[in-house]
């Protein structure tokens, strides 16, 4: 095949010269950053990074204090143990709940157990 | 460093600022349609592509390393998520969906409507040569004279030897003159 020459290639550059640069649509950016919004929304995790590593380190804390001090009766369970229950017996001492009251917070309880499932779901379908 | 330097942009947007991924956006949107469209053909089809090249020069920015342009990587993100399209969609498009049609706003700015048709109409003539090449042609011819690559950025992006980018932007060329040649309006504008 031959190679184009100078003229040719003149005439190749001045026709591709008139016709430029495509332009998407005008509303081209504010569509690509709605998505770009609503994929971070996405992807934003209910548990931070920080968060799982306080978890694990919580988790892994715990599974260790059961490992090293299996027996009942360890003086630090008992030091832990014995402050708790008079903390708890101090604080509800006197204190009577309704059965109505205790099924308001029964099912506000299952109510914020709920919500970040319900959040999950939501933004879901939004992105759909 | 100046504010829009595509390094400064970068940074920014690595650090949250989402409005500075949208400079970046404005600044590139138009290079980058251009070689979506040249290899797809179609304007809605190369508009989405369009986009989510964009939402995953996003997502990917971090793995950016710089040891390219800005502009070479995002390229290559245009031409692998241009092809892929391709590759989903078998059916050929037809290469008429290029005509634009002047819009009824357009028409109110036109002094001298015959040479602006004549204009229009040789305008789509060299789209349509275009639109007649290999979507690996129109890629090469687009990204070498539309974007003003160099050879071995063309290569970058591509994944071809220099050799090869160099023997297939020539037979582009070559083919892409033949298609314009027998159009009398190409040559009247010289």
């Amino acid at each position: 095949m031959e190679k184009l020459s100078k003229e040719q290639e003149k005439v190749l550059k001045t026709a591709l010269a008139q016709i430029g640069l495509e332009k998407p649509s005008e509303d081209f950016l504010s569509n690509v950053m709605d998505a770009i919004e609503m994929q971070e929304k996405v992807t934003t995790p209910l548990i931070s990074k920080k968060g799982w590593l306080l978890i694990t380190f919580v988790f892994a804390l715990s599974l260790s204090l059961l490992v090293f001090y299996p027996e009942e009766g360890s003086v630090v369970f008992d030091m832990v143990f014995s402050y708790r229950a008079g903390f708890v017996e101090k604080l509800f001492q006197g204190l009577e709940i309704s059965k109505t009251m205790m099924m308001g917070i029964c099912l506000l309880g299952l109510f914020l157990f709920q919500l970040p499932f319900l959040i999950k779901m939501t933004d879901k379908e939004r992105s759909l | 460093m100046t504010d829009n330097t595509d390094q400064y942009l970068i940074k920014s947007t690595l650090k949250g600022d989402t409005k500075a991924f949208a400079s970046l956006v404005t600044k590139h949107q138009n290079y980058v349609y251009t070689l979506v469209i040249r290899m797809i053909k179609t304007k809605e089809e190369a508009e989405e592509v369009t986009q989510d090249v964009f939402i995953k020069a996003y997502k990917s920015l971090k793995d950016f390393k710089g040891d390219s342009k800005f502009t070479t990587w995002l390229y290559r993100i245009s031409y692998r998520a241009a092809l892929d399209h391709i590759r989903k969609n078998k059916k050929r498009q037809k290469t008429n969906t290029l005509l634009e049609e002047i819009t009824e706003s357009n028409l109110t700015f036109i002094e001298n409507p015959l040479e602006q048709l004549e204009d229009q109409e040789r305008k789509d003539f060299i789209k349509r040569s275009i639109a007649r090449l290999s979507e690996s042609e129109a890629a090469i011819v687009t990204l070498f004279y539309f974007e003003e690559l160099s050879i071995k950025e063309i290569g970058k992006v591509t994944r071809l030897t220099e050799d090869n980018v160099k023997v297939k932007l020539h037979r582009s060329r070559k083919k892409l003159y033949e298609f314009l040649q027998p159009h009398p309006v190409v040559n009247e504008k010289e």
